[in-house]
């Protein structure tokens, strides 16, 4: 097989054909709705691919060769702005769903007030901004056919007698006409470009197959990624010891992250097109990971084309001109093949996303200003304009591009044609940020900020790409016009020094973000922009608000007749029999809701545009905008609530804060509650029990007037035994609350402590007697000076050990005590053999009323208030009294004192 | 052989009057301290009615009660509960459980007289002592 | 530690600026040394293993980051 140029030509021809057969395909399929497949994540991703266009599958191998790793900027930054959808893809597609949003300039106008203004200049300047991309493709397409056509002596067929440029402008109108077929034959933006994408898809898959076949084809001839390298470095081909990652390294990563989501074609099949926003979550990963198959063997192809190819060669054909050379003609074919999709699906669905803009905030805003309120044309008159105005923005687009192809047709490489599209582009983040993030940003500082931003442009990065066609230009660059130095278009206010690219970047950005927030601050915003501002950055939060201030009094009848001029008859029909349908009645007499005309602008919007559409149902509706108090009022409304919410989360964390603060609070007040409550009630139940004994006797001694003396006698001092107890039983709880209260009823004085436990032993001696408990004094400090009150410390001691008698429970009961001095401490341990206290019982024993099991079951059931009344004792001489794990089962309770010195013995008198 | 009245009290104070009391009324007493001792005692002395202490040491009224009507043998006994804490919870605990009257501390003697006196089925002052 | 829809959503905005991070100096510029590979220049397989894992994680971050708010059905799927 020997290729030539018709060969080619008619191999093109060919697969624009099945692309048409898959595009009708498409289109058909998701109309009888079984396009299921055509909805999936993963033909979404593929159409997002159309990001790598013959800059990709040509340019990046000649950057490659070039600049080295360079390249790779062009996919890193898409790839980090795709790590991060959720925070910029996800809004954007929320917001444009929800606000029909049909291209780049309809959801900055959107933003904006629905500034018609901003979408006018939105659309010119990304029609001049994208002519040197189609430039880019057209350039490539000619070049590649060119490679094949001068590969043979019979090459150029019947292409004889065509140069470059007539090779490059029938391109171009294929292009042209293959578009206008493609894309316009549907007028509503939003919804009819399934077929479209799957043809998009289609060229993804074949491109990136193209490419990889390629690679392997020159990895498996270069011996191998290694041997590659190492020729490469041997013959000085090194992309190491280049300087890669500088200023044009951040700015062009920059740059790329900026284009993936303002390039008009990348927001049409990225936002628009999108119908599901968990596509995104796909191509989160998906996109990134074929940008990467795409670019993995973009160095071996260039490295293995420095060493192979003869010297002179274009490196950015290299992906085709390394098979031809090799007389792999079949594999020729299928790179062309790869690269005339990737150029033919950009320049499709570049023109068509130029094309809406077009219309829709040119053409269709100029008709409506020509025609008065009433008089839009006839019924298909709309419909058909629109159509017609696409077909002539594709056509003047596509020539846009020629001519600029024309005008820098000298020039060799792919890539920098693409980066100066790239900036100017990126003109419109700044604005895209601040629509999504910024409430303050104003319609007037927007407008400035592109302006300013791309005149930048126009002057320091698209002017001297003129320079090699143009003698004036170059003295321009060289001199500054008319010699005026500080405005020479590389080295702008004088500073040199930067990459002309980084330059470029850096002052169109920096101006544009400067215009944009210092103009926002000096100027205010209207009533509109607020409420659109707000939208945009509550697109997450609202329910249902109230999304366009047109209200008035328009019968059914007038918005028929705009609906039907714009939507169409069939579609316009639906709409109303459905709006009739809800509000119960025919729809000739048909009170429009504001929600009805709400819905119907936006419907319009998908057709028109917002702000078109906005002007056109104000025009219908009241023949007038909406009273600018009755704005100012919903504005207001709107602010408030969006104030308020902002607030809210600029406090929550405060809030939260507070609210665990106040909830632990509210925990002790409920514990403190409950043990008052407790507290109370074991009062209640300690005071009952001796006053239920002295009721009872007097009882019987009041109404026994018959009883013996003995018995008299007995009952009497039965009652003046529960009498004292209910006396002793006050003097404690009067004690412990005085203690608790902090109070101290005593002086604490020194003394020798070790007399105190000599007298609290004596007194517990007959307690133990008597309870056959043996009272075993194990050791004993010599003396040990405290400051204590000496009948107080006793009564802790007497309470700790007849504790230890009677809550005893061992068969041969013995209580151990033992005292010691421990550094500045004194240390009185009183311990007991009984069954001890159990693991849950330790943190309660100190608690008022609280008896342990043993006391609360044994034959002697005290009140509970000796060890708390003990601890607060001790805790007033400025020692401590603890529950202890003892040696044995038993409890052992410890006392620890600090030791002062020994008084002189007058002072301990 | 059967008596008329078990006490169950773990204060010997209130024991005592309520022996004293319950005892001239006419009938026999017997009496346990700990909760333990009430189960076997009501087998073995097939009492008429119970007075049954809720603050009881070993094992609580409650209980005490809930196994007394778990029991065929003992679930038709008459239960008066005597509540020291007179607390509304320990009034439903014990209802639920199935005490036939409740007195709480500080009783009036005549009225623990006149509770176990409506349990015995003796209504008001024609009851006849019944030895 | 709970983790909650706010600290994933943290951790995706981390994991992306972390991965703008690492491919612009003066990180990039710590893999700039001589040396090879399996024949490949250090940086050259740094910047592609880094893209990987980027990769990577945002198929992780696609999957567990919060699913509510769908949005509302578009008007087109309507009788």
């Amino acid at each position: 097989m020997i290729l030539t140029a018709d060969l080619v030509i008619a191999t093109a021809v060919a697969y624009v054909g099945l692309l048409f057969i898959i595009a009708y395909l498409g289109d058909r399929q998701t109309r009888t709705r079984t396009g299921g497949f055509l909805r999936s994540p993963f033909v979404y991703t593929l159409s997002i691919s159309v990001y790598c266009t013959s800059w990709t599958f040509y340019g990046a191998v000649g950057t490659a060769a070039r600049s080295g790793l360079e390249f790779l900027t062009i996919y890193l930054g898409p790839t980090i702005v795709f790590l991060g959808w959720w925070f910029i893809l996800r809004r954007l597609v929320r917001i444009s769903h929800d606000q029909r949003i049909t291209s780049i300039a309809d959801l900055l106008s959107s933003r904006f007030g629905k500034s018609s203004t901003l979408g006018v200049l939105i659309t010119v300047l990304a029609v001049i901004a994208i002519a040197p991309y189609i430039a880019l493709q057209l350039k490539a397409i000619t070049s590649s056919i060119e490679a094949i056509a001068g590969s043979s002596e019979f090459g150029r067929g019947s292409l004889e007698g065509w140069d470059e440029v007539g090779l490059a402008f029938g391109v171009a109108a294929g292009m042209a006409i293959f578009t206008i077929l493609f894309g316009t034959r549907n007028v509503d933006a939003k919804e009819q470009h399934h077929g479209v994408v799957a043809a998009i898809a289609f060229e993804a898959v074949v491109k990136l197959a193209a490419l990889i076949a390629v690679g392997v084809f020159v990895v498996y001839m270069g011996g191998g990624m290694d041997s590659i390298f190492a020729n490469a470095a041997a013959a000085g081909h090194e992309i190491h010891a280049r300087d890669t990652f500088g200023d044009r390294w951040i700015a062009m990563t920059i740059l790329a992250a900026a284009a993936v989501i303002c390039l008009p074609r990348q927001f049409q099949v990225t936002v628009v097109e999108n119908s599901d926003e968990n596509h995104l979550r796909t191509a989160s990963w998906a996109f990134p990971a074929y940008m990467l198959a795409m670019s993995l063997f973009t160095l071996p192809i260039a490295l293995f084309g420095l060493s192979f190819m003869p010297e002179g060669s274009n490196p950015d054909m290299y992906v085709l001109t390394l098979p031809l050379a090799v007389g792999q003609d079949g594999l020729a074919l299928f790179a062309f093949i790869g690269g005339f999709s990737s150029a033919t699906s950009m320049i499709i669905l570049e023109s068509i996303a130029l094309s809406i803009m077009v219309s829709n905030h040119i053409v269709v805003p100029v008709m409506l200003r020509l025609t008065s309120g009433t008089g839009i044309g006839d019924g298909q008159g709309v419909r058909r304009l629109i159509l017609n105005a696409r077909r002539i923005s594709i056509i003047l687009i596509l020539f846009l591009g020629f001519g600029y192809f024309y005008l820098t047709r000298t020039s060799d490489a792919l890539a920098p044609i693409g980066l100066i599209s790239f900036t100017g582009v990126a003109q419109f983040l700044p604005a895209i940020l601040a629509s999504l993030f910024w409430r303050d940003a104003s319609t007037k500082a927007a407008i400035c900020a592109v302006l300013v931003g791309f005149v930048v442009w126009l002057w320091a990065s698209f002017l001297p790409s003129f320079a090699s066609s143009s003698p004036i230009v170059a003295d321009i660059i060289a001199n500054g016009p008319g010699g005026i130095g500080w405005l020479r278009p590389q080295e702008l206010f004088g500073l040199n020094g930067l990459d002309p690219l980084t330059h470029a970047v850096f002052w169109s950005l920096f101006l544009n973000s400067t215009v944009l927030i210092l103009g926002s601050l000096i100027t205010n915003q209207s009533a509109l922009e607020h409420v659109q501002a707000a939208l945009f950055l509550n697109v997450f939060r609202r329910t249902r608000s109230e999304d366009s201030p047109i209200r008035g009094t328009a019968t059914a009848d007038d918005l028929f007749l705009v609906a039907r001029r714009v939507l169409g008859h069939g579609r316009a029909v639906e709409l109303f029999s459905e709006e009739a349908k809800l509000a119960r009645m025919p729809w000739t007499t048909l009170e429009p809701s504001p929600a009805f005309i709400r819905r119907l602008e936006r419907e319009l919007a998908g057709s028109i545009g917002a702000a078109s559409a906005h002007v056109m149902l104000s025009k219908v509706v009241s023949g007038d905008s909406v009273s600018l108090e009755e704005v100012m009022r919903m504005a207001d409304e709107t602010q408030q609530a969006i104030e308020y919410s902002q607030d809210l989360e600029k406090t929550s964390t405060e809030l939260r804060a507070t609210a665990e603060k106040l909830e632990e609070a509210n925990r002790q007040l409920r514990k403190v509650d409950l043990q008052k409550d407790e507290f109370l009630s074991q009062v209640s139940h300690e005071v009952r029990t001796p006053m239920t004994a002295i009721r009872a006797f007097s009882e019987i001694l009041l109404s026994e007037s018959d009883l013996p003396r003995e018995s008299r006698e007995k009952f009497i001092s039965t009652i003046h035994k529960e009498s004292l107890r209910l006396t002793s039983l006050l003097d404690e709880i009067l004690d412990l609350s005085a203690l608790e209260r902090g109070e101290r009823a005593w002086e604490n004085r020194p003394l020798d402590a070790e007399e105190s436990l000599d007298q609290a032993l004596r007194v517990c001696d007959a307690l133990a007697r008597q309870s056959k408990t043996k009272i075993v004094v194990e050791s004993r400090a010599p003396s040990a000076y405290v400051k204590a009150d000496p009948d107080r410390l006793s009564q802790v001691l007497i309470n700790l050990i007849t504790n230890a008698i009677k809550y005893n429970g061992a068969i041969a009961p013995e209580v151990t005590v033992r005292s010691r001095v421990r550094g500045k401490s004194y240390i009185i341990e009183v311990e007991d053999n009984g069954i001890g206290i159990a693991e849950d019982e330790r943190g309660r024993i100190f608690d008022k009323f609280y008896r342990g099991r043993l006391g609360e079951t044994g034959p002697y059931s005290g009140a509970g208030l000796g060890l708390p009344i003990s601890r607060e004792i001790i805790g007033r001489m400025d020692g401590k009294l603890d529950l202890v794990s003892s040696a044995d089962e038993g409890a052992c309770f410890r006392i620890t004192l600090p030791l002062i010195a020994k008084p002189d013995a007058k002072a301990a008198q | 052989m059967a008596i008329d009245v078990l006490i169950a009290e773990d204060e010997p104070s209130i024991l005592e009057a309520l022996d004293f009391v319950l005892k001239r009324a006419g009938w026999s007493i017997s009496a346990v301290m700990d909760g333990e001792a009430v189960m076997d005692a009501v087998r073995r002395e097939k009492p008429r009615v119970l007075v049954l202490d809720i603050m009881l040491p070993k094992r609580s009224g409650f209980e005490v009660l809930k196994q007394i009507r778990a029991d065929k043998a003992t679930s038709a006994l008459p239960v008066l509960v005597l509540t020291a804490k007179g607390q509304q919870q320990d009034r439903r605990i014990a209802e639920e459980l199935g005490a036939d009257k409740f007195v709480t501390k500080p009783y009036s003697n005549a009225d623990v007289v006149d509770a176990v006196r409506v349990l015995m089925g003796e209504t008001g002052a024609v009851a006849a002592p019944p030895k | 530690m709970t983790v909650t829809r706010r600290k994933i959503i943290g951790a995706s905005l981390f994991f992306t600026l972390f991965g703008a991070m690492a491919i612009l100096p003066p990180l990039i510029l710590l893999f700039r040394f001589d040396g090879l590979v399996f024949g490949v220049p250090v940086e050259t397989v740094y910047l592609f293993a880094l893209w990987i894992g980027l990769v990577v994680g945002a198929a992780l971050f696609g999957v567990i980051l919060p699913r509510d708010e769908p949005m509302p059905p578009q008007d087109k799927t309507r009788p």
